[in-house]
């Protein structure tokens, strides 16, 4: 057992040796390091599967498990931003948010795939891409995974219309036997 | 309007002898509507992929349009059999945008009730999987001990599946009069009767025969598929989100992780059948360290974390439940976006179930725990 002042203090040592990996060999990330040690990565879709190597395999604790994939709408920036979060496993001291941005107006917004760096990827963009309409480039089977295939739009954007017919609510004196 | 919609053909790879063979969605044990398309030589799996989303109830889009506290009973629904935890997971989120700092006495109930929680969840699993492995008995036995835990969570919450029992900043209300004197006569019980399952089952020949060896994952594969909880402890890793990472009061108690070394069906159910004594200890603990005071923080009545996001995780009977929440400094979240462990579970499904028979896929379905509530959202 170890005190969360441990888990902290491990984690913001282990973010500055990633911030100074990244510095080198991906140009155009920009991190910033969270008060409770977790590192926020942004790069551009570009370099995002580079970045994703980086992290991979870089530090004492590399980030080897990738705990979630999200995706937000942001229509006032015009953009939707895709969030991989990862952690190290067995030993949690390394924690980081991966973010990239893509125009939401794109026909498709397009991101490189990173299921062959983090396997379980796969289905969490599946995800993304079937809410959100984020293509993911290399992605091995990508196809809508929680909706019907014969479903038209992407719920989660704010601007989504649900355009099914309105339907009217049966009473009592409806029922016919 | 309407659409027509292409059905899959067939794979071009498929060999003169397989055939593909439609599992669910509704099969009795898929515990739900899960589907999985089955490619068998003979009665050989060849692969297997699960198609999900028949359970879909727009959870992330209906919590972008309430406010921070009413989603709270919308989390229950999502893991049915294990509400609490999800109620656990989603408030810790909250708190931690907000800034919010829970009163000891209600972290050390949520602790209690987490802890009853992950038994009542893992006695529905032990049942149902013993069921579809065709011994009926255990389902029986599991279901009445199950009843004492819903009876305490009935006094303290009303409501014996979805509690809402959990508030952002602390709990609903102390535990009633009588709680913990039965609570402590549960823990007399129980150690007892998990000897009993423990020989009515776990020492079975036809049901180690079942399960030994079958849908093996290894640790690397493990972690590189993301697994969590029981099934990524069977495989070898020492890792608990309770031990390693505490939230709520787990940092002050004393935590047993059972650890498997083979990482496939027999371990897994071995891991989580220890983790019931686990928490019966860590329920003992729980009780000692109670102590009078509040069980809630003083919340504003209009909720409003300042901008930002955050992701928190704890440990729930499955795994790894994750919530990634993002907000504006409005009344309601921005974006809440569930990371469900049975979820993420079922991509690694294929990988247990090549190459084994198809009798097989029903052990490995039940031995992952999946819940199609918190699968489809």
């Amino acid at each position: 057992m170890r005190p969360a002042t441990d888990l902290r203090s491990a984690r913001l040592a282990a973010a500055a040796v990633l911030q100074a990996e990244l510095a080198s060999r991906v140009p155009s990330a920009r991190t910033t390091v969270r008060p409770d040690g977790e590192l926020e990565v942004r790069v551009e879709p570009s370099e995002l599967r580079q970045a994703a190597e980086v992290l991979r395999t870089a530090g004492s604790h590399p980030l080897n498990y990738l705990s979630c994939v999200s995706g937000v709408d942001w229509p006032d920036r015009g953009v939707i931003e895709v969030v991989y979060t990862l952690h190290s496993m067995p030993d949690p001291s390394t924690k980081a948010s991966l973010r990239s941005e893509v125009a939401r107006d794109a026909d498709p917004p397009v991101l490189p795939s990173l299921a062959e760096v983090w396997p379980t990827a796969g289905f969490q963009e599946r995800e993304v891409y079937d809410l959100l309409g984020v293509r993911f480039e290399g992605h091995p089977d990508l196809r809508r995974i929680l909706l019907d295939e014969s479903f038209v739009g992407y719920p989660l954007r704010k601007d989504f219309v649900d355009t099914r017919p309105p339907r009217r609510r049966v009473t009592r004196e409806d029922y016919q036997p | 309007m309407t659409e027509t919609v292409e059905f899959r053909p067939l794979p071009a790879d498929i060999g003169e002898h397989e055939l593909l063979v439609n599992m669910g969605p509704s099969h009795p044990s898929t515990h739900g509507v899960l589907r999985v398309v089955l490619r068998v030589d003979g009665e050989t799996v060849v692969d297997a992929l699960p198609d999900l989303g028949f359970l879909h109830r727009c959870f992330e889009k209906l919590a972008e349009s309430w406010t921070w506290p009413q989603v709270v009973p919308l989390t229950d629904r999502l893991d049915y059999v294990s509400a609490m935890t999800n109620e656990l997971a989603y408030v810790i989120a909250v708190e931690k945008l907000a800034g919010i700092e829970v009163p000891e006495r209600a972290q050390v109930i949520r602790v209690i009730m987490a802890e009853l929680q992950r038994i009542a969840s893992h006695l529905v699993w032990f049942g149902s999987f013993a069921n579809d492995l065709g011994a009926t008995t255990p389902f029986l036995y599991a279901i009445r001990e199950r009843e004492h835990i819903l009876d305490l969570f009935e006094a303290a919450a009303g409501a014996r599946l979805t509690y809402s029992y959990l508030r952002i900043g602390g709990v609903r209300n102390d535990l009633p009069p009588g709680f913990v004197e039965k609570c402590r006569d549960f823990l007399r019980l129980m150690p007892k009767r998990l000897k009993e399952y423990e020989n009515l089952l776990l020492k079975n020949v036809i049901f180690v025969a079942r399960t030994k060896g079958v849908g093996r994952l290894t640790r690397e594969q493990a972690i590189a598929y993301g697994c969590s909880g029981p099934v990524l402890r069977a495989s070898g890793v020492d890792f608990d989100l309770r031990r390693d990472e505490p939230y709520a009061a787990y940092g002050r108690f004393d935590i047993d992780v059972p650890v498997g070394t083979e990482g496939d069906v027999y371990d897994r159910t071995v891991c989580r059948f220890e983790e019931m004594r686990a928490s019966l200890k860590i329920i003992a603990q729980a009780l000692d360290a109670l102590e009078p005071g509040e069980t809630m923080a003083k919340v504003p009545r209009v909720l409003k974390p300042p901008a930002g996001d955050v992701y928190s995780r704890i440990e729930s009977p499955r795994g790894e439940v994750g919530v990634y929440l993002v907000s504006t400094g409005g009344t309601g979240p921005y974006r809440v976006k569930w990371r469900a462990p049975s979820f993420v579970h079922l991509e690694s499904l294929p990988l247990m179930c090549r190459g084994h028979y198809v009798a097989d896929v029903v052990a490995n379905i039940g031995s992952i725990d999946i819940i199609l509530g918190e699968v489809d959202r």
